[in-house]
C-alpha cells in the first residue's frame, strides 16, 4: 500500500498516537532503569517499610511511589517488573506468532488431513482457559521464567494458527498462486514467496493485541504465585504483595495496578489503530 | 409531450480519502413517457452514478454539486423523505446487475414482492399475494415458487424475480442497471425476450444501462453515449449505430468484433480511460482522438444537432452539418 | 497457409479427458466427461460455453493445475506425466493467461518481481544484469513501458494487468498458450487491444492458443478452429467458418441466435431456450442437452451421442445432424413460442 497514505491515516487515528505514545514512554523508561533509578529492586530496608509515595518533592532521588512492605523502592520495583513484563511478552508473542503462522499456512496450504489434525489440537488448546492450563502446567514443572514462557506460547498460537490458516485459505487458489504452479513454482516458493507476503497485515494487527493480553495473562499468574517469584519484581507478585495493605497503604497495589490498565490499554489502542490503518479496502 | 424525466447539468463528485473523482460533469437526458433509453458507456463513465442519482440514492461519498433530476417535472434531490419512498418502487423501479446479492436471503421470494405491493399500494395480504402469484407467472416463473427461498433459484430465475418486483407496481420508469451482465448467453437471452414482451405490454419507460451496445440496438429506441461523465452522442439507435458521429463511438463500434465477418484488426482507441479523479481539459476524450484540434483541448464542447434525431458533441461538427 | 496448417503435426493433443470433482454425500461431478481434440502450430481453437460446461476446467487440467481423472495430455507427441508440481520441461513449452487482471497478479509485488518470477524459478538467469535485459526485451515484446517495472499491480488499470500476465506467460518461451478468458473483464475498447495483441504475438512466434471464452464474436475473431461445449462434452467441433455459416448442433444453433448483436433494422430471429443448464451431478446417459432441445425425441435420451464426422473437419454430436441450418430454425419456431420455463 501507499505510503503516504499509511502515513495520513496514522496521523489521523489519535487513540493509535496515544497508545504509540504511552508504549515508547513505558518502554524507554523500563530500558533505562538502572539509569533512572538508584534503588535495588530486591534489596529490603525494613527501616523504610510502607513510606508514603514523595513524588517528585525529592526528585528522582526519593521515593517516587513510595516503598512496600520490606522498604522496596515501589517505582524502582515497577520498572523492573515491567522489563521483565515486556521481555516475557515480546519472546511469547514473537515466537507465538512465528509458530502459529507456520502450522496456519501448513493447515491452510495442504488441506484435508493436515488441516483436520492441526486445527483440532488448536481446538483442544483453545478449549482449555490460558490460566488452568498454567495452573496445570507450572505446578507440575514448578514455576520458572522458562515454564512461564512455554506456557502462554502454548496458549497463544492457536489464534494465529487459526488467522494464518483462514487467510491462507483465500489465497491458495487465488489466480495469482496457479500462474505461479504453472510456471513450475514448487510449494516452498509458493508458500512463502507468494502467500505469505499477503496474509501478514492481519497477523501485525494480532500481535500488537496479543502482547497487551499476554503481560495481563502473566501478570495474573504471578499474582497467583505461579509466575515470577518474589523477590523478582513482576506487577501481577506486586499486586498480590500489596494486597495485605489495601485499606492502610494502597499505593503498593495502585501503582502496579494502574500500570497494567495503561500498558493493555496502550496496546489495545495500537492494535486497533493498527486494524484501520492497515485496511487495504478503506476507502 | 411532456417529460417524464429530465436530468440537467448533473454534477457528482466521489470525495475519498485519496482523492476526490469526478463521476458525471454536466450530465444531461431526456425520458419521455413510453420511450426506451439506453445508456452505454464503459467502466468508470458514470452510468450507475446516473442511475442512483434518479433515485436519490447516492452513497454517503457521493456528493451533487450542481444540476437538478426533475421527475414529472419535480426536482428528486429536494424532495421529502417521503416523497422519496413513494417514488422510489412505486413511480420508479430499478432492476439490479447482481441477482445474487439484490434478494434479500431469509424472505422468500413471493414475501419480496409482496412487500413492494403492501407497502406501495396498500393490498391486504391475500390481495397481495394473488397479485405477486400474477407478477411470478408474467415473468415466467410458475406461481407454486412464491413460498421458495432465492437460494433455491438459478441465477436466471433470481433475475426474473428482481424483474417481477420492479414492475409490481406498474412504475412509470424502470431503471435496469447491467440486469444481463452477470448472466449466461442463452439465459440473458431470455431476459432480453421477456424484458421486450413486458415493454410491448406495459408501455413503461425503461432507462437501459449497459455496456453492450448489441443489448441496446434490441430493446432501446434511443441511445447516450456518455463518456467521463457526460453524454458524448445522443440519437435514434438506427442514427447512432449507423451514422456514429463522435470519434469515441465510432472506436467503440470498432472495438467490437463481428459476428458475421471476418476482419484481420479489431481497431482499439488509443490510450486508456479517462482517469476520474484526473480528467483532462477541455473535452475529456482529446488525448486518445485522432481528429483532435487546438480548441479540443481548452474548451468543453457543446452539443451539436445533425439533425432532428441526432446529437453529438464534437467540435468537428461545429458550422454547418460537419461531414 | 491452411495447407500447411494440416501438414504440421499437432503439438498438442488431448485425448479422452475426464475430470470427475468427487462432491461428498452427492456423487461426482462430471466437469469434463471424454474431451479429445488437438491444436497445431500456429493455429488456436477457441473453446466456447456457458458457465458450468467444464470449458475453465479443460484449461487448468491442460496446465495440469487439476490432477486428471482420466485421459491423456500429450505435447510435442510426448505424454504429460501427472507430478506433485508442474514439471519444467511442461512449462516451457505451455503457458497460461488467466480470466482477472486483477487476481491472477500478486498484489504484493512489483511488476518486476512478478516478471523476473518465472525465469528465476526455471532457473535461467539469476538476479542481475541479464535478467534486466531479458525483462527489458520482454517489455518490448508486448509494448510494456519499461518505467512500469517498479510499479505495483495496483497502480496500473486491467488492460495494463492483462498485458503483464501476457509478459509473464510469454517470458519462457512456450509453444502453446492456454487462455482462460483473458479480455472477459475488460472494457469493450481495452479488450480490442489485448486481442489485436494476441494476435500479433501469434504471428511473430508461431504460438498455438487454446482461447476459451463466452463471447463468440470474440471467439470468432481469434479463432481458426471452434469447439462447442455444453455440460462437459463437446458436441460441436470444426474451423470457424463451417461452424459460424454452416452450424449443425441445435445447441450450437441457440447460442449463436442468444447473442445481442449491433443490427440496424433487422429483425433478430432468435432461438429462445428453455430453463436452466441443468447440473452436471451425476449426469444421465443419453445426450445431455436433450431436456432442453426442440428436436429431441425420445431416442435421443437412450444412448450417448457420438461426434461424428458430417464433412472435413466438422464434427457434431446431434443425430440431427444432418438437417440444415434453415431446417433446425423452423422447427423451432414451430415449437418455441412460450417463455415459460419449467
Amino acid at each position: 500500500m501507499d505510503k503516504k497514505i499509511i502515513l495520513r491515516r496514522i496521523r489521523h487515528s489519535r487513540f493509535m498516537i496515544v497508545g504509540a505514545v504511552v508504549l515508547v514512554f513505558i518502554l524507554a523508561l523500563s530500558l533505562l532503569a538502572p539509569v533512572v533509578c538508584q534503588f535495588d529492586p530486591e534489596a529490603s530496608s525494613i527501616a523504610e517499610r510502607l513510606l508514603p509515595p514523595e513524588w517528585l518533592s525529592h526528585g528522582m532521588a526519593g521515593h517516587i511511589l513510595g516503598t512496600d512492605e520490606l522498604g522496596r523502592d515501589v517505582f524502582t520495583r515497577l520498572l523492573y517488573g515491567a522489563r521483565i513484563s515486556i521481555m516475557i511478552a515480546v519472546a511469547v508473542c514473537c515466537s507465538a506468532a512465528v509458530l502459529g503462522t507456520a502450522l496456519g499456512l501448513t493447515a491452510g496450504y495442504f488441506g484435508k488431513k493436515v488441516d483436520m489434525v492441526i486445527m483440532r489440537a488448536m481446538e483442544v488448546i483453545q478449549a482449555i482457559p490460558d490460566i488452568v492450563l498454567a495452573i496445570c502446567v507450572l505446578s507440575l514443572l514448578g514455576p520458572s521464567t522458562l515454564n512461564l514462557i512455554i506456557v502462554l506460547l502454548i496458549g497463544r498460537t492457536p489464534m494465529f494458527c487459526r488467522l494464518a490458516r483462514n487467510n491462507t485459505l483465500v489465497y491458495r487458489n487465488a489466480e495469482f498462486v496457479k500462474a505461479s504452479r504453472s510456471m513450475g513454482a514448487g510449494r516452498a516458493h509458493i508458500i512463502f514467496t507468494q502467500i505469505l507476503p499477503n496474509i501478514t497485515t492481519p497477523l501485525i494487527v494480532q500481535l500488537s493485541q496479543a502482547f497487551g493480553s499476554n503481560i495481563m495473562i502473566e501478570s495474573s499468574l504471578s499474582f497467583l504465585g505461579l509466575g515470577i517469584q518474589q523477590p523478582q519484581p513482576s506487577w501481577g507478585n506486586m499486586i498480590a504483595a500489596g494486597r495485605k495493605f489495601l485499606a492502610t497503604d494502597p499505593w503498593v497495589c495502585f501503582a502496579p495496578g494502574v500500570a497494567l490498565m495503561l500498558i493493555v490499554l496502550a496496546f489495545n489502542f495500537l492494535g486497533d489503530g493498527l486494524r484501520d490503518v492497515l485496511d487495504p479496502k478503506r476507502t | 409531450m411532456e417529460n417524464l424525466l429530465e436530468i440537467k447539468n448533473l454534477r457528482v463528485v466521489y470525495k475519498t480519502e485519496r482523492a476526490t473523482g469526478q463521476a458525471l460533469n454536466g450530465m444531461s437526458i431526456t425520458l419521455k413517457p413510453g420511450e426506451s433509453l439506453g445508456l452505454v458507456g464503459e467502466a468508470g463513465a458514470g452510468k450507475t452514478t446516473t442511475a442512483l442519482s434518479i433515485l436519490n440514492l447516492l452513497p454517503r461519498a457521493g456528493h451533487i454539486l450542481e444540476g437538478e433530476v426533475l421527475f414529472h417535472g419535480k426536482n428528486v434531490l429536494k424532495m421529502s423523505k417521503k416523497e422519496l419512498q413513494n417514488m422510489r418502487g412505486h413511480q420508479i423501479s430499478m432492476i439490479f446487475q447482481n441477482p445474487l446479492t439484490s434478494l434479500n436471503p431469509v424472505f422468500t421470494v413471493g414475501e419480496q414482492i409482496e412487500m413492494v405491493l403492501r407497502h406501495h399500494l396498500h393490498m391486504k395480504p391475500k390481495q397481495a399475494e394473488e397479485r405477486a402469484k400474477e407478477l411470478l407467472e408474467s415473468v415466467g416463473i410458475p406461481a407454486y415458487r412464491l413460498h421458495e427461498y432465492p437460494v433455491q433459484f438459478s441465477g436466471g430465475m433470481r433475475q426474473r424475480v428482481g424483474i417481477a418486483a420492479g414492475i409490481a407496481c406498474n412504475p412509470e420508469l424502470l431503471i435496469a442497471d447491467e440486469p444481463t451482465t452477470a448472466l449466461d448467453v442463452t439465459i440473458q437471452a431470455q431476459i432480453l425476450e421477456l424484458m421486450k414482451l413486458l415493454q410491448e405490454q406495459h408501455k413503461t419507460s425503461l432507462l437501459m444501462i449497459t455496456h453492450n451496445l448489441g443489448i441496446i440496438s434490441e430493446l432501446c429506441e434511443n441511445v447516450a453515449v456518455m463518456y467521463a461523465g457526460r453524454v458524448i452522442e445522443y440519437g435514434s439507435v438506427e442514427e447512432v449505430f449507423a451514422h456514429p458521429s463522435h470519434p469515441y463511438t465510432r472506436g467503440l463500434l470498432g472495438a467490437l468484433p463481428d459476428m458475421e465477418k471476418n476482419q484481420e484488426r479489431l481497431t482499439s482507441i488509443p490510450g486508456t480511460v479517462a482517469d476520474a479523479q484526473n480528467l483532462p481539459e477541455g473535452c475529456r476524450f482529446h488525448p486518445r482522438c485522432e481528429h483532435c484540434m487546438e480548441q479540443c483541448r481548452s474548451k468543453q464542447p457543446y452539443p451539436i444537432a445533425l439533425n432532428h434525431r441526432h446529437m453529438v458533441e464534437c467540435f468537428m461538427y461545429e458550422g454547418g452539418d460537419g461531414q | 497457409m491452411k495447407e500447411k496448417i494440416t501438414e504440421t503435426a499437432p503439438l498438442i493433443k488431448v485425448e479422452h479427458l475426464k475430470k470427475y470433482f468427487d462432491i461428498p454425500r452427492a456423487g461426482k461431478l462430471h466437469a469434463v466427461d471424454d474431451v479429445s481434440f488437438e491444436i497445431r502450430e500456429g493455429e488456436t481453437l477457441g473453446l466456447v460455453g456457458e458457465s458450468g460446461c467444464g470449458k475453465s476446467t479443460v484449461g487448468n487440467v491442460v496446465m495440469q493445475l487439476l490432477p486428471k481423472t482420466e485421459g491423456t495430455i500429450s505435447v510435442l507427441g510426448k505424454t504429460v506425466e501427472a507430478g506433485k508440481q508442474v514439471s519444467h520441461d511442461f512449462c516451457r513449452n505451455v503457458q497460461m493467461i488467466f480470466q482477472d487482471p486483477y487476481s491472477s497478479l500478486n498484489s504484493r509485488k512489483t511488476i518486476k518481481s512478478i516478471l523476473s518470477e518465472p525465469l528465476l524459478v526455471q532457473k535461467i538467469y539469476r538476479k542481475g544484469k541479464e535478467l534486466d535485459q531479458a525483462l527489458l526485451q520482454l517489455c518490448d515484446a508486448v509494448g510494456l513501458s519499461p518505467g512500469l517495472l517498479n510499479h505495483y499491480p495496483h497502480e496500473l488499470d486491467g488492460g495494463m494487468r492483462q498485458i503483464v500476465g501476457i509478459a509473464r506467460a510469454l517470458s519462457l518461451n512456450p509453444r502453446f498458450i492456454i487462455c482462460d478468458e483473458p479480455v472477459s473483464a475488460l472494457d469493450v475498447s481495452v479488450q480490442a487491444k489485448i486481442i489485436n495483441l494476441l494476435k500479433d504475438l501469434q504471428k511473430e512466434r508461431n504460438l498455438s492458443y487454446l482461447f476459451i471464452s463466452h463471447d463468440l464474436s470474440v471467439v470468432r475473431h481469434i479463432s481458426d478452429r471452434v469447439a462447442v461445449m455444453y455440460l462437459g462434452q463437446i458436441i460441436e467441433i470444426a474451423d470457424k467458418e463451417t461452424i459460424f455459416q454452416d452450424t449443425r448442433h441445435p445447441y450450437s444453433l441457440a447460442l449463436l441466435s442468444a447473442v445481442p448483436k449491433v443490427s440496424i433494422g433487422q429483425k433478430v430471429h432468435r432461438i429462445v431456450l428453455k430453463g436452466d443448464v441443468p447440473s452436471p451431478m451425476n449426469p444421465k446417459p443419453g445426450c445431455r442437452f436433450a431436456p432442453r432441445c426442440w428436436m429431441a425425441r425420445p431416442e435421443c435420451t437412450g444412448h450417448d451421442q457420438t461426434l461424428q464426422e458430417v464433412s472435413p473437419g466438422h464434427f457434431v454430436a446431434c443425430q440431427y445432424a444432418h438437417l440444415s441450418r434453415e431446417q433446425m430454425k423452423d422447427a423451432a419456431t414451430a415449437t418455441l413460442k412460450n417463455l415459460s420455463v419449467e
